[in-house]
């Protein structure tokens, strides 16, 4: 018994001092990861919204969009919106960033997020420059090639390609509301 | 102190290569695939690993007369999921594109065979130092192994290395090669190419034992 | 009657299209280590699924129950893995004493199971939330389906490990080039396996 209890202290202990190094680990790291997230959701409309300067809050948590923003240019004039959405694709969430300028058109699409988990070298290729490019120019909505669109999915990707689509109208619809709200 | 000298440096080499985790050993074998589907990837987890290995040897290795040997396992993996946690936290924190790229890879260096092998192997029986160069040399080893099979993977499969292009645009890569099934015949074509250099520099040896002996 | 379509499609992808072996890359070592006879890997296959189920069952629990109210999701991995290893001892003891039939087919993998990544591996997947099947249909990892990703995942484990199995038995009579012996040649046989099993791609 008295072995038993002695046991299980020195196991405690040991696990009692790990919590705590994990603990002061998170301290240390928590504020570097949120600002990792909110530079990687910075660059983000940087890259949809070439155009614009500095981007402010219209709506968060609303409408199925994670986060909307106005972009305004140098002089402060509204030069389009960036969306934030998340979808799911074949291994997790994809998270999705589209511009749309005042009038309609599309800007740029950057696919990633945190918890991206798509098979590397088929579902994973969304996330390269070219598959989101091909949505500039456009309007909503959008479609794969295979249903009559303009986009060209990713060769053996259809699931992940066919969310980014999907996720790009459902921006583009949400940002048009949020335009002709104003 | 010139025989400790020697002595560390061939545990460090031991772990690079006659005892190389990953080809000798044949260790860990679910990172060796899973995430080599390019140079930068098999680096990071490399590195990830090293740290993890070098920190688990050397505090296991303090603690090697506190740790009652029947709670040695569970507390090892306590001590080892300790630091990978950290390495998950720090990597998440400071390198977010590789962190995402490795995925569900980090937390599950926990169950790297490698480590826990390492732990039980070398580190609960040896002072410090030892130890924590045994951890160096094994984690070198295992990044060697894999950056090499991320590498072929990256060149054949994408047609790039650490992400700069190869062949130029008119190549077509090797889908396969990126794709689970690439990783199966990756390693184990990887693995007989080591059987054939390591048999023929045995072989050599003994042919030059036998000359040996025939000039004596 | 929708509700059980999912769940066998679910099972059709966990096994076939979603493999734990050949297309996840978890559990590996002991594929390799372990399949040497049909027996022995049917044995082992069927100490994960047992163990698979429950950890799947515990580590939902405590993670949605006792680490997200506190906040203390970080500490997940070290929370999973010493609910694996304490699992995996209360059912070899347990085993030991009421079905000794089953502990002496089972027992000797057990302790091998702590430090199988697809046990983990599963548990780490299940807290991600979400899978899309290719009609698109979303399976949301709910306590229910938690525990059906171990179980058909360790089902889908015990598919490839005994299929190596049987391929190697037959190996064994082979004549194979001295430096493919061992590990090199199953694992060049896993790969063609796997490469059969991207023929399931797209079936669910």
């Amino acid at each position: 018994m008295r072995e038993i209890l002695k046991l299980g202290g020195k196991l405690l202990l040991l696990t009692a001092v790990a919590g705590l190094a994990l603990g002061l680990t998170n301290a240390i790291t928590k504020g570097p990861i949120e600002e990792q997230a909110v530079a990687a959701a910075n660059a983000a409309r940087q890259t949809v919204l070439g155009g614009a300067e500095t981007f402010e809050q219209v709506l968060e948590n609303e409408n199925g969009m994670d986060e909307i923003h106005r972009g305004l240019d140098a002089s402060g004039n509204v030069v389009g919106y960036t969306g934030k959405i998340t979808t799911r694709g074949y291994g997790g969430p994809i998270e999705v960033t589209v511009g749309v300028s005042v009038d309609g058109v599309i800007t740029g699409v950057n696919v990633g997020g945190s918890a991206f988990s798509e098979t590397a070298g088929l579902g994973a290729r969304v996330k390269e420059p070219w598959f989101g490019e091909q949505f500039a120019g456009l309007s909503a909505p959008v479609a794969l090639a295979k249903n009559g669109g303009e986009i060209d999915a990713v060769s053996s990707a259809t699931i992940s390609s066919t969310a980014v689509t999907t996720a790009v109208n459902d921006a583009c619809a949400a940002i048009m509301d949020c335009m002709e709200g104003r | 102190m010139e025989k400790k000298q020697q002595k560390l440096s061939s545990v460090f080499l031991g772990g690079v290569i006659t005892e190389n985790p990953t080809f000798r050993l044949v260790l860990g074998t679910c990172p060796t695939m899973a995430v080599t589907t390019s140079a930068l990837n098999g680096l990071g987890m490399g590195a990830a690993a090293t740290f993890v290995l070098i920190g688990s040897n050397v505090v296991i290795s303090l603690l090697r007369n506190f740790i009652p040997d029947k709670i040695r396992i569970p507390s090892f993996i306590v001590v080892i999921c300790t630091f990978v946690t950290m390495v998950q936290m720090f990597m998440q924190a400071f390198v977010p594109d590789l962190y995402a790229s490795l995925g569900m890879f980090i937390p599950l260096i926990v169950v790297n065979c490698i480590i826990l092998a390492r732990a039980e192997a070398f580190a609960s029986k040896n002072p410090v130092l030892p130890s924590a160069v045994d951890g160096l040399g094994m984690g070198l080893g295992f990044t060697l192994a894999i950056t090499l099979m991320g590498a072929i993977r990256e060149i054949i499969g994408s047609g790039t290395v650490f992400g700069l292009s190869v062949f130029g645009a008119s190549f077509e890569p090797m889908l396969l090669m990126v794709l689970p099934a690439g990783g199966f015949l990756v390693f184990g074509l990887m693995l007989a190419a080591i059987n054939i250099i390591t048999g023929k520099f045995t072989a050599k040896k003994a042919a030059a034992a036998d000359e040996a002996e025939e000039e004596v | 009657m929708n509700e059980l379509v999912k769940i066998l499609l679910f099972m059709v992808s966990c096994v076939l299209t979603h493999n734990f072996i050949f297309s996840r890359f978890l559990g590996c070592c002991p594929f390799l280590g372990v399949s040497s006879k049909v027996e022995t890997a049917f044995g082992m296959g069927m100490a994960v699924t047992f163990v698979m189920a429950l950890a799947s069952l515990f580590t939902y629990m405590v993670y949605h129950w006792m680490l997200v109210p506190l906040g203390l999701e970080y500490l997940s991995t070290i929370a999973f893995i010493l609910v694996i290893a304490s699992l995996v001892q209360v059912v070899e003891m347990f085993l030991k004493k009421s079905a000794p039939s089953l502990y002496s087919a089972l027992g000797i993998y057990l302790p091998l199971i702590t430090t199988n990544c697809a046990v983990l591996g599963v548990c780490i997947l299940n807290i991600g939330g979400s899978t899309t099947l290719a009609n698109g249909m979303v399976i949301e990892y709910n306590l229910l389906y938690s525990v059906l990703n171990g179980v058909f995942g360790a089902l889908g484990f015990l598919l490839a490990i005994v299929l190596m199995a049987g391929v190697r038995e037959r190996l064994e009579s082979a004549h194979i080039a001295t430096p493919l012996k061992g590990f090199s040649i199953s694992l060049i046989i896993a790969g063609l396996m796997s490469i059969a099993f991207m023929g399931f791609n797209g079936l669910v």
